[in-house]
């Protein structure tokens, strides 16, 4: 098959290349049936996904630049909302309810179900609760839809350094030399999971699902390399974690633009 | 396609990779990405060869994503540091170990041609293909490849390696 041979001081380092990186058994069935569970969530890519995808590629360039500021831009708007519903509670008498045939005022439930795109979500209930939902979804849909296309972008980034943070722990770890830099790492995109999971545009259950099994794995990490022991046991905890929920394969798929699985 | 060419694809990545996790991981990342594209593919090369290239690319992406927040150790300097210096004792095992880190250690161009060409067996021209180079080029690659490895093992092997 070589149609280069080594002259004899080669030979050497071609005889001892021989067993580098060595590969025992091939996984088969299980890599195929998590290809099998990532072509299935593809299959179900929506416009949400196509959406995505196309922001990203015009804007990715300058998320490249202004990576970390864009999850702090997410979360401050989300907050931003947040507080705008709370201001729009306060209003509430000057709202005009839309009624029902019937001319009963709709409840929370309704109410959240006539905000377009599932809006800014009440966080209290009853009538009050519907009437400044209806408001505050009313009143902004542009900054809703920027809300949401910041958030989005924030989590992409977000996964992306996820991603890159779970690839190298579990090499480090299993080489038995996870360092201070993993830990902080891992530290901080703990807290960045946090923010973005509690953000107000966080109303994606697919998207806040994924969000919070990467918060468990990631405080595994956390406390992993916290303990400092590196025990074998909390390892195998880690990965599975990880396997059971599919997260490396959905952390791709979001990064692709593709949905998770189990969707 | 799977059945067919997977074991080849896992081994190559399990050699870039050195872990099986990882190269799990890259493996399955490229039947998906090949099975998304499996329309784009125009038949120019074998789908062998088009499927190593996705393999090839994901696998340095990948590696690149682990080496990026990491200084590794096991540079070409620190090979020097490595016990067994001068020592004819072990030779085989300490020799395996400075080569290996040295592998580790060459660029991102020369080892997969290494690896493929020296550990794996490719051909030059399936790593033409594989890479998007010619073939002279993956011969001058792994040229260089192993003039760094034998330059780094050069002080420990003495007159078994120049």
């Amino acid at each position: 098959m070589n149609n280069q041979h080594p002259d004899s001081g080669d030979e050497l380092i071609v005889r001892a290349a021989k067993d580098y990186n060595a590969p025992g058994a091939v996984p088969r069935e299980e890599m195929w049936n998590r290809i099998v569970e990532a072509r299935r969530s593809q299959d179900a890519t929506l416009s949400i996904t196509h959406s995505v995808r196309r922001t990203r590629y015009w804007v990715w360039p300058s998320v490249g630049v202004a990576a970390a500021g864009l999850i702090a831009v997410g979360v401050a708007i989300g907050r931003r909302m947040e507080q705008s519903s709370v201001e729009g509670r306060r209003l509430a008498p000057v709202a005009v309810i839309p009624r029902d045939t019937n001319g009963s005022t709709p409840t929370a439930p309704d109410a959240r179900r006539a905000a377009p795109g599932g809006g800014v979500e009440a966080r209290d209930s009853g009538v009050q609760g519907g009437r400044s939902t209806a408001l505050a979804s009313q009143a902004a849909p542009d900054d809703v839809n920027s809300s949401a296309i910041a958030y989005r972008l924030a989590v992409l980034d977000h996964v992306a350094g996820s991603e890159a943070m779970i690839t190298a722990f579990r090499a480090s770890a299993h080489r038995g030399d996870v360092d201070g830099q993993l830990a902080k790492w891992s530290r901080d995109l703990l807290g960045e999971t946090r923010l973005l999971e509690s953000s107000a545009s966080s109303d994606d259950v697919t998207m806040k699902r994924l969000l919070e099994d990467l918060e468990l794995v990631l405080a595994q990490i956390v406390q992993y390399t916290n303990r400092g022991t590196h025990a074998p046991d909390d390892l195998d905890l880690i990965e599975q974690s990880l396997r059971r929920r599919a997260v490396m394969s959905n952390l791709r798929n979001i990064s692709a633009g593709r949905l998770p699985s189990g969707t | 396609m799977y059945d067919a060419h997977v074991e080849r694809i896992y081994r190559l990545m399990h050699r870039m990779a050195g872990d099986g996790d990882l190269a799990a991981d890259f493996t399955q990342e490229t039947f998906i990405r090949a099975f998304q594209r499996l329309e784009q593919f125009r038949g120019d090369a074998s789908l062998a060869t088009w499927l190593h290239t996705i393999a090839v690319s994901v696998a340095l992406n990948g590696m690149r994503k682990v080496k990026r927040l990491r200084v590794r150790t096991d540079t070409m300097d620190s090979i020097a540091e490595l016990p067994g210096t001068g020592h004819h004792t072990g030779l085989t095992s300490d020799l395996r170990a400075r080569l290996h880190a040295a592998i580790d250690a060459l660029s991102e161009k020369l080892r997969p041609v290494f690896v493929m060409h020296d550990v794996e067996g490719y051909t030059h021209d399936e790593i033409a293909g594989t890479l998007g180079i010619p073939v002279g080029t993956s011969k001058a690659r792994l040229f260089d490849a192993r003039a760094r490895l034998r330059l780094a093992l050069a002080a420990f092997a003495g007159d078994h390696i120049v």
